[in-house]
């Protein structure tokens, strides 16, 4: 068990590599399909979640490891209802009941108290057994806080108790750092250190919050849950910092990452910023738009390939070929092809 | 060697690495690369491109490819749909030119220069020349078109009740076969032009061997014989479904040198060796289906079954399903199919 | 009243008749079993439809092919169209029925009709939903006539992953019904991973494995 022996790996170890690898980021419902599950069971089936990640991985000659995250996760961890993907055109589990409705909610509302049992916890906990048993890199189930926090109570209560009741806001951001805490123990307890912690932070872009609320509710509560897990041992955090969140790119230099790092980022945000702002201490992973990998020519796809390698490569820690957010589930398989095969052609290092 | 060269060389007689992989893959194309079903069938630089682009993914050697299993409905007056919806898969009939005898009496011979699906089919060859691919032109085998020019149901019936009217129909299927590919030929080069053409429906599960031997046989013989006779080179059968006891027939049919005969699953590798295997290249035979609804495991060992039976066959083997590749097969049962190669398909 | 011989010689006329695809001889049969006053319910059973099933014995044999059921089915229904006017009512008891459809995407038919043939030669009531049926129509009708069993047909690979979903809103709408598929890309493990009761290779082997559902029923 430990960190594994792709690409993403060795740029953690601080290792050359022969190209620019590419790393698909959530790609696990796009490898469901691919295998012919269904996209519930790309969710609800840690174990043939991670199998067809893996397979696909096999399949695509891509780089990285399974990542086991989804957008409301928190929901169900807290007592509230979540529901999986069905029929044609609903790709990701939706929440369809928060735990936290009204203010008198936030301040009975508890932790679980068996971190173990709690909502998709053990989904999660299946898919990296598979990752470990395969000899893939760990990494942990999304750990975003303040993500974590909207998908407790809604994140239009949380913006607003942001500005209205503060002390709201701040309490649903605590409960949420105390649950990621605990669970990435969980994940460290289970697999040992050398695992990646994982971050993915939507709901902290500038399309919804400023740079001064993140600053007050993000920041703080994304050092300690870091914080922590670099105290336990972890080295390295990959966090996708997702959308446009130019403004928050100083703040997120202060939030410790391991060494290196990994930070990935979405189309909205110039690879040259990223690289000037955080490549020194992270590897830099970004960042084609998800739309053009889905319904683009592929002519199209690898011109942009090009670009975000060209804009990419030169990075201290590394460059990672990446989609910009979640890897779209009906991609076109050629339009994958045609990203890994850019990444051969134009990535030699 | 490229994946056009392997091909290439087992018609030449030149040896190969290893078991080159051939499919038909329309619908399965357009998945892949996010086209419709329909781009495949009515839009010849799209089919095209999607193919070229799917055989570089999966190491598809040969083809691309352009046809359907209906042909010659449309080309003789009658009317087909093109696929749509979430089920459909390939070209499907709306109406048959020929419904009774005095259809078939006052039937005319197209022009096969605008009849039905040819000018796209023409379209799609001068792809595969300007792109120096081997210029295909897929058409019925002659059973099989007369059994589109008029229902399959009345063809039967006419064998068993109106003998002279089957005759006529596969005499007219045959003589359009031949203009077809004389037109090729007179575009490309007889020498550059290969056959391909698909007999699902002279298989056992609808006509008996004697059948067979009495309204498929000598209309085959004769018109591959008159193709070889115009200069072609290499004839690709597609020997579809149950034909077991139809093989003795099969292999008096001359297929070229070598020809290539592809086979459904029923057919086992072995005995199309047996048959085939001196005078042409065979190619099958995993199980579509199982492609589809399988585990890759399942794919794997399918594959590994059919590479192990044949690749030593004298003239050639090349993996491929029993038929078309069913367009909605996961992906990476499809990428299966090569694993296999790479693991069981290397030569020396 | 015709004698015990005479019988006899018509039932077996009207086997042989269907049996040789005779359409003209089995009408002249039907016509004269008419005339010497036999039974049409015995007529039927005893004469044309024990015919069918000689044939279905050839077609799974391989003596017999497509061509010659469809001219086999051709003598049948002539022969029921003489016998069947002349039906008691009190005759028989009612007859099992089944639906029968090619699924939506798929026009092959030739399959399900040879299917709809033996069925009909068995005695049940056939409701025949053609090609092409969408998906919701089998349980729509299959409500509004009561079908103990829904007979699906697919040709294609890609059309036969709708029977699982027909499956399903059969099963939705009444627990009870049993289903039987068939056709070329289908075997007995897709048959059972798609939920289905029952699969038949052959139309010869379909009302046999009808049967067999409705006694596990």
């Amino acid at each position: 068990m430990g960190i594994g022996n792709d690409r993403v790996s060795m740029l953690l170890k601080g290792e050359r590599v022969d190209m620019v690898p590419v790393f698909p980021l959530g790609i696990r419902a796009f490898a469901a399909l691919g295998v012919g599950y269904t996209m519930g069971e790309a969710y609800s089936d840690g174990e043939k979640s991670c199998r067809a990640e893996l397979w696909a991985q096999e399949q695509y000659g891509f780089d990285g490891f399974p990542n086991f995250a989804y957008g409301p996760f928190g929901a169900w961890e807290f007592g509230g209802e979540i529901k999986f993907p069905e029929g044609e055109f609903q790709q990701a589990p939706m929440a369809v009941r928060y735990p936290v409705i009204s203010e008198e909610d936030v301040w009975t509302l508890r932790v679980p108290d068996d971190i173990s049992t709690a909502g998709a916890i053990p989904i999660g906990m299946a898919h990296s057994l598979t990752a470990a048993a395969a000899g893939a890199t760990v990494m942990t189930p999304n750990a975003g806080v303040f993500t974590t926090a909207g998908n407790l109570c809604s994140v239009q209560k949380l913006a607003r108790w942001m500005i209205k009741k503060p002390s709201l806001a701040h309490r649903m951001l605590e409960l949420s750092r105390d649950f990621l805490i605990g669970m990435v123990q969980l994940w460290v307890d289970t697999f040992g250190k050398d695992i990646l912690m994982y971050n993915a932070e939507p709901s902290a872009a500038n399309q919804v919050i400023s740079a001064r609320h993140f600053e007050e509710f993000v920041l703080p509560y994304s050092i300690e849950v870091h914080s922590a897990a670099l105290r336990m041992g972890i080295k390295h955090i990959m966090t996708h910092i997702c959308g446009d969140q130019n403004l928050n790119l100083d703040h997120w230099t202060k939030i410790p990452m391991g060494d290196p790092g990994l930070l990935t980022f979405g189309h909205e945000v110039d690879l040259h910023t990223a690289i000037e702002k955080l490549g020194e201490s992270s590897v830099i992973m970004g960042n084609v738009e998800p739309s053009l990998i889905q319904n683009g020519h592929p002519n199209d796809l690898y011109d942009a390939c090009r670009a975000a390698i060209k804009a990419g490569k030169g990075a201290p820690r590394g460059f990672v070929l990446m989609s910009g957010c979640g890897f779209p589930p009906k991609t076109p398989p050629y339009n994958f092809f045609t990203m890994v095969k850019a990444a051969r052609e134009l990535g030699k290092l | 060697m490229s994946n056009s060269d392997r091909a290439e060389a087992l018609l030449r007689g030149d040896k190969v690495d290893r078991v080159p992989l051939y499919h038909f893959l329309l619908g399965f194309c357009a998945r892949n690369v996010g086209y419709t079903t329909v781009d495949m069938y009515n839009n010849a630089e799209k089919s095209f491109q999607a193919q070229l682009w799917t055989f570089e993914q999966y190491g598809i050697d040969g083809g691309p490819d352009y046809g359907y299993a209906s042909y010659g409905g449309w080309e003789f007056g009658g009317e087909i749909k093109m696929p749509e919806g979430e089920w459909q898969q390939a070209p499907s009939h709306v109406n048959f030119p020929v419904n009774t005898e005095e259809d078939l009496a006052a039937l005319a011979m197209p022009d096969v220069k605008t009849a039905g699906s040819l000018p796209l089919a023409m379209e799609f060859s001068k792809l595969q020349q300007k792109h120096g691919k081997p210029i295909t032109v897929t058409l019925g085998g002659n059973f099989s078109v007369a059994g589109n020019i008029c229902p399959p149901s009345t063809l039967c019936r006419w064998m068993l009740k109106k003998p002279d009217a089957a005759h006529r129909i596969l005499q007219i299927a045959s003589d359009h076969i031949l203009d077809v590919v004389r037109y090729w030929s007179d575009t490309f080069g007889a020498e550059n032009v290969i056959p391909n053409l698909w007999e699902p429906m002279a298989a056992n599960d609808i006509i008996s061997p004697k059948q067979f031997e009495k309204f498929a046989l000598p209309y085959i013989k004769e018109t591959n014989e008159k193709m070889l006779g115009m200069g072609i080179k290499h004839i690709l059968y597609h020997i579809c479904g149950e034909q077991n006891a139809n093989m003795p027939l099969w292999a008096q049919i001359p297929m070229g040198d070598p020809g290539m005969v592809t086979f459904g699953h029923q057919v086992k590798l072995s005995t199309a060796i047996e048959y085939f295997g001196d005078s042409c290249i065979i190619l099958g035979n995993v199980l579509p289906a199982l492609i589809q609804t399988g585990t890759p495991q399942q794919v794997y060992d399918a594959s590994r079954d059919c590479i192990l039976e044949a690749k030593d066959a004298p003239r050639g083997f090349m993996l491929m399903p029993g038929c078309e590749l069913p367009p909605m097969s996961p992906f990476f049962n499809v990428y299966m199919m090569k694993k296999a190669i790479e693991d069981f398909g290397y030569y020396g | 009243m015709a004698s015990d011989e005479k019988k006899a010689e018509i039932l077996k006329g009207l086997h042989d008749s269907v049996v040789e695809y005779e359409e003209e001889k089995t009408v002249e049969v039907a016509n004269e079993a008419v005339a010497e006053g036999l039974d049409a319910f015995e007529a039927i059973m005893g004469g044309l439809a024990k015919g069918m099933e000689t044939v279905g014995d050839l077609y799974v044999r391989q003596e017999y092919f497509v061509p010659e059921l469809l001219l086999c089915a051709d003598a049948l229904y002539a022969g029921l169209e003489v016998l069947k006017p002349h039906l008691k009512a009190e005759s028989h008891a009612e007859p099992r029925k089944i639906i029968l459809g090619v699924v939506e995407g798929d026009i092959h038919d030739i399959g399900k009709n040879l299917v709809k043939v033996m069925f009909d030669a068995a005695g049940w009531q056939v409701f025949d939903l053609g090609a092409d049926v969408k998906i919701e129509r089998f349980a729509e009708e299959q409500k509004k006539c009561g079908a103990q069993v829904v007979g699906l047909s697919a040709l294609m690979t890609t059309s036969m992953l709708a029977i699982p979903r027909i499956i399903k809103t059969l099963r939705d709408s009444d627990s009870t019904v049993r289903v039987l598929v068939g056709g070329a890309p289908l075997n007995p493990d897709i048959a059972a991973s798609y939920g289905a009761d029952g699969y038949a290779d052959n139309a010869g082997e379909a009302v046999e494995q009808a049967m067999k559902m409705l006694q596990q029923a």
